[in-house]
């Protein structure tokens, strides 16, 4: 978009799970592209495969699933096919990510000068101990924690859930990566915590000039973070646009339900508006598109064929019958 | 439900909980010695109208789920009064109290924990009828009670084939139905929804949120909606109440708190929400900080040390101080603070600085002096600051403490008939002085005192201030145990010595003392909209 280099390009992505009881398709043909210093949202319900897509790009994706097909190119470079040494450099220097619960990405018996002493003399090459105490300093600072001095010598545990996850700011940020993912980054604060950890994130983004992959089940999040939106469902990327025109024109009906689904403060509804049903079992296959049972305005052909992706105006792309057959 | 069943006009309290308080000890060690106090409630009123929904919101360990289940007795108030329909809960006997639960339930955040797994749905729905008998009629009970729970099942929404099958087998969004379902089945007046959707997606949160709206206006019910979500509370509550570590801070009808919400906790929790509309993106106005820690709450307004809007008589303090100069790399500046520790008396009002060798009283006075006036203009905790002094001499006044004797004479005095090692007499000694900082003015005590120290059975009272002083306020400690063990507190007698010795260790040097400050009341804007905050007192224009 506007002759801006991408820096990550997904294509035809799909990551399976190999149980006994059957096959799980959690990714089911993603289409993703990021580009230079611009921060994506991806938004959908539980299950829908967001933290999947995360775990895939990294290569993380837990036994028994795997990638079955696909590509995932990072600068040009295909990443689903480069041998585990170079997959973990790219790991925490090119690409690095936050958690949602950032206790499970500490390491409890470690302190944070410790933690994060470990990352910047590994990437930097500092190991002179003032030196270095200037540094983590100086990164803790960057996120913006009372008392470092204190901070640094503590554990894990002694620290509140939103300093936790600045101290995992911290780390992910202090080898400057050019993507940041951050999976659910506030979901386990409080609301005055979040504001506070999301205009961090931004300004830190901002400043560094990475560009960002923000997962989130929360659409006020995305609305005011990020630059463009991708909407999933059932493992699969069922609208895609700039956040401004998303909101505006929400065109999959499943998107369209969610906007009007979420109370907003100060708009007294007796009834809010649902989508009926629940999300399908990823277990069966679909044969066309996966929202048919809870759409309203399912078509014929919605059970029979699978909707393409495409383009309703320029950079907004729908999966959607209602779309793809008027052209 | 007997003749205490009032009738059932709308506009009328079916709640009403007064002053409710909560402690939970701290505990600490292998013999479990309490250390503190959580104060997850800590005065709580509020009421709760026939068919109305009171929406309470706050952060994560404000006490939302601990007035909700208090007011069940699920917990055990510490204190307060809470009257249901009339009868007062927290009198009743055992028996009385089931016969009350009935029409009082609970609804759980979770919907995976708080479903025995191994019970059928049937069983689940049914298990009041266990407790409580079955459903009324004049059919065979098992039939009606099998009639009951198909008609519960379809009122939130759930098929009869369900009922066979195990909570497992459900998604969050039908199990937290069920436990809708099984707190339903008494037929209560009154339901306590704890964060009843917090676990839901949004699509399915909207769901939920519908069927308890249909819900409460087809039975009639009243609702205590728990949540930490403004935007679900402000769509369910008529009324909505803002808590904030144990206290309630605001509490409106939900149209004026929408439109008028005062208290600067509220805008700071409207502010956050991110809005699900790029076009009212904001700059973020938040708050900066986080929720200090119910054990020791913040002194005066519990939120003073976030406000954005703080005035000096907030409840600005000592520990406040020593906070801001960690924080404001202030410590390391002339070096001065830096090696010299700061130490906040127990009341929280005084802070003292203990000198290392080498140190210059003077200058770190000088400095003092100079933060405070520099910063007084933006930062209102200086403005509390009612004085900087230096201290003369380095003396202390050395309590002994004796061990007390069993009372032969039966034990009928106040402090019991049993033994004390002189150890605990000197903690005993020890708390009396600290809480007569708050509590005793006559003898003066808090002017001039930092927390004593307590080393084995000896008490030493820091001494500050010029050398007349001394034995002034060796009079006064004097004074002061004559008068407790008149009171008839026995350790009193046993505290001997008074004599005045020169201080070992680091000398004491430099105070800063702060005007004790009381929680900001609670002020009635008219129309059923109530703050606590200082705002109304300094002359906002409240809202219209
Ligand atoms: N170990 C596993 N075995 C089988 N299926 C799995 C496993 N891990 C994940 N899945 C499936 O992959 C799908 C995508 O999961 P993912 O964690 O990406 O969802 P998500 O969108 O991040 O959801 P959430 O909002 O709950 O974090 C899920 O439907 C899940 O059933
Ligand atoms: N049984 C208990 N023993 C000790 N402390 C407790 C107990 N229950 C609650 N607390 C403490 O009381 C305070 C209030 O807890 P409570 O669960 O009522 O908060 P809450 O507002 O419901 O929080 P959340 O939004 O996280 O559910 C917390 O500090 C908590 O740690
Ligand atoms: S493809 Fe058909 S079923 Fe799917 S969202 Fe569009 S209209 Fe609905
Ligand atoms: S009383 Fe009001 S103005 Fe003062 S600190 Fe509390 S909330 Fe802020
Ligand atoms: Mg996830
Ligand atoms: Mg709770």
């Amino acid at each position: 978009m506007n002759g801006k280099k991408p820096v990550l390009e997904i294509k035809g992505l799909r990551t399976q799970f190999f149980l006994r009881e059957g096959v799980v398709t959690a990714l089911d043909g993603i289409d993703l592209t990021i580009y230079e210093n611009e921060s994506v949202g991806i938004v959908g319900e539980t299950g829908c495969g967001k933290s999947m897509t995360a775990y895939s790009i990294l290569r993380l994706v837990p036994h028994p699933g795997r990638i079955t097909a696909g590509s995932i190119k990072y600068k040009g470079n295909e990443l689903t096919t480069l041998d585990i040494d170079r997959m973990r450099s790219v790991r925490g220097t090119k690409i690095s990510m936050i958690f949602q619960d950032a206790s499970t990405a500490l390491d409890p018996v470690f302190t944070v000068r410790d933690q994060l002493g470990e990352v910047i003399s590994l990437h930097q090459g500092i190991y002179d101990k003032a030196a270095l105490d200037k540094k983590i300093l100086e990164a803790l600072e960057l996120v913006r924690i009372a008392a470092p001095r204190d901070v640094m010598r503590m554990y894990p545990h002694e620290l509140s859930g939103g300093m936790k996850q600045r101290v995992m700011i911290s780390l992910a940020l202090s080898c400057s990566p050019s993507l940041l993912i951050a999976d659910e980054p506030t979901t386990a604060l409080d609301v005055t915590i979040q504001g506070q950890i999301l205009k961090l994130l931004k300004a830190l983004v901002a400043k560094t000039g990475s560009s960002m992959m923000l997962i989130t089940h929360n659409l006020g999040i995305v609305a005011e973070t990020c630059d463009r939106i991708c909407v999933m469902y059932a493992g699969r990327i069922v609208e895609d646009a700039e956040t401004f025109e998303l909101f505006a024109n929400p065109r999959h009906p499943y998107t369209a339900g969610l906007l009007v689904a979420f109370p907003k403060l100060g708009e007294k509804k007796a009834e809010l508006p649902v989508i009926r049903g629940t999300v399908p079992d990823l277990m069966n296959p679909f044969k066309g598109c996966p929202f048919v049972d809870r759409c309203d305005k399912a078509l014929e052909v919605c059970s029979k064929q699978r909707p393409s992706r495409v383009a309703v105006s320029p950079g907004h792309f729908v999966s959607c019958h209602l779309w793809s057959g008027g052209g | 439900m007997g003749p205490e069943s009032g009738p059932s006009n709308a506009g009328e309290p079916l709640i009403e909980v007064t002053d409710l308080k909560k402690l939970f000890p701290v505990k600490k060690g292998v013999f479990g010695r309490v250390v503190g106090h959580v104060h997850a409630v800590d005065g709580v009123s509020l009421s709760v109208m026939r068919g109305e929904t009171l929406g309470l919101v706050g952060e994560s360990g404000c006490g939302k789920t601990t007035v909700g289940r208090a007011i069940l007795r699920l917990v055990e108030p510490t204190d307060g009064k809470v009257v249901f329909n009339g009868q007062d809960v927290l009198g009743l006997h055992p028996g009385q109290l089931r016969a009350i639960r009935k029409r009082m339930q609970i609804v759980f955040q979770d919907p995976y924990s708080s479903l025995d797994p191994r019970m059928t749905i049937e069983r689940i729905v049914g298990e009041g009828f266990a407790v409580h008998g079955s459903p009324k009629g004049s059919k065979d009970p098992n039939v009606a009670k099998r009639e009951r729970i198909h008609e519960l099942i379809e009122q939130v929404g759930l098929s009869h084939d369900h009922l066979s099958r195990l909570p497992h087998e459900f998604s969050g969004g039908q199990r937290q139905r069920i436990a809708l379902a099984r707190a339903l089945a008494l037929d209560p007046d009154f339901i306590v929804l704890d964060e009843p959707t917090s676990a839901l997606d949004v699509s399915v949160q909207a769901q939920a949120l519908n069927l308890l709206k249909r819900l409460q206006s087809k039975l009639g019910l009243s609702y205590l909606f728990i949540s930490h979500d403004l935007s679900v509370v402000g769509h369910m509550s008529d009324r909505i109440a803002v808590m904030y570590l144990g206290k309630i801070v605001e509490l409106a009808p939900a149209d004026v708190f929408l439109r008028h919400a005062l208290h600067p906790y509220t805008q700071a929790l409207i502010a956050s929400i991110p809005m699900p509309d790029p076009k009212m993106r904001k700059d973020r106005k938040g708050i900066e900080g986080e929720v200090p820690s119910p054990t020791n709450p913040p002194k005066g307004c519990r939120f003073h040390p976030r406000c954005p809007k703080a005035f000096a008589d907030c409840g600005w303090n000592a520990g406040d101080l020593a906070d801001w100069l960690k924080a404001n790399g202030q410590t390391d500046q002339d070096g001065v603070v830096a090696k010299d520790a700061a130490k906040v008396r127990e009341d929280g009002f005084v802070l003292g600085f203990w000198l290392r060798a080498g140190s210059e009283p003077l200058a770190l006075l000088k400095f003092l002096r100079e933060v405070t006036t520099r910063s007084k203009a933006e930062v209102p905790m200086f403005q509390a600051v009612q004085a900087i002094d230096t201290l003369i001499g380095n003396r202390v006044i050395e309590l002994r403490c004796m061990p007390l004797r069993a009372d032969r004479h039966g034990g009928k005095s106040k402090s019991g008939g049993k033994k004390l090692p002189s150890k605990l007499v000197a903690d005993k000694v020890y708390h009396a002085i600290v809480d007569s900082y708050t509590s005793d003015s006559s003898h003066n005590l808090g002017r001039l005192l930092l927390p004593p120290e307590v080393k084995g059975s000896r008490v030493y009272v820091r001494v500050i201030g010029p050398e007349a002083n001394w034995d002034t306020l060796r009079t006064s400690l004097r004074a002061f145990f004559e008068k407790r063990k008149a009171a008839g507190e026995r350790f009193a007698g046993s505290v001997k010595g008074f004599s005045i010795r020169k201080a070992k260790g680091p000398k004491l040097s430099v105070v800063v003392k702060f005007k004790p400050v009381e929680e900001p009341p609670t002020y009635d804007l008219g129309g059923g909209h109530m703050v606590s905050c200082l705002l109304c007192k300094h002359g906002e224009p409240p809202a219209p």
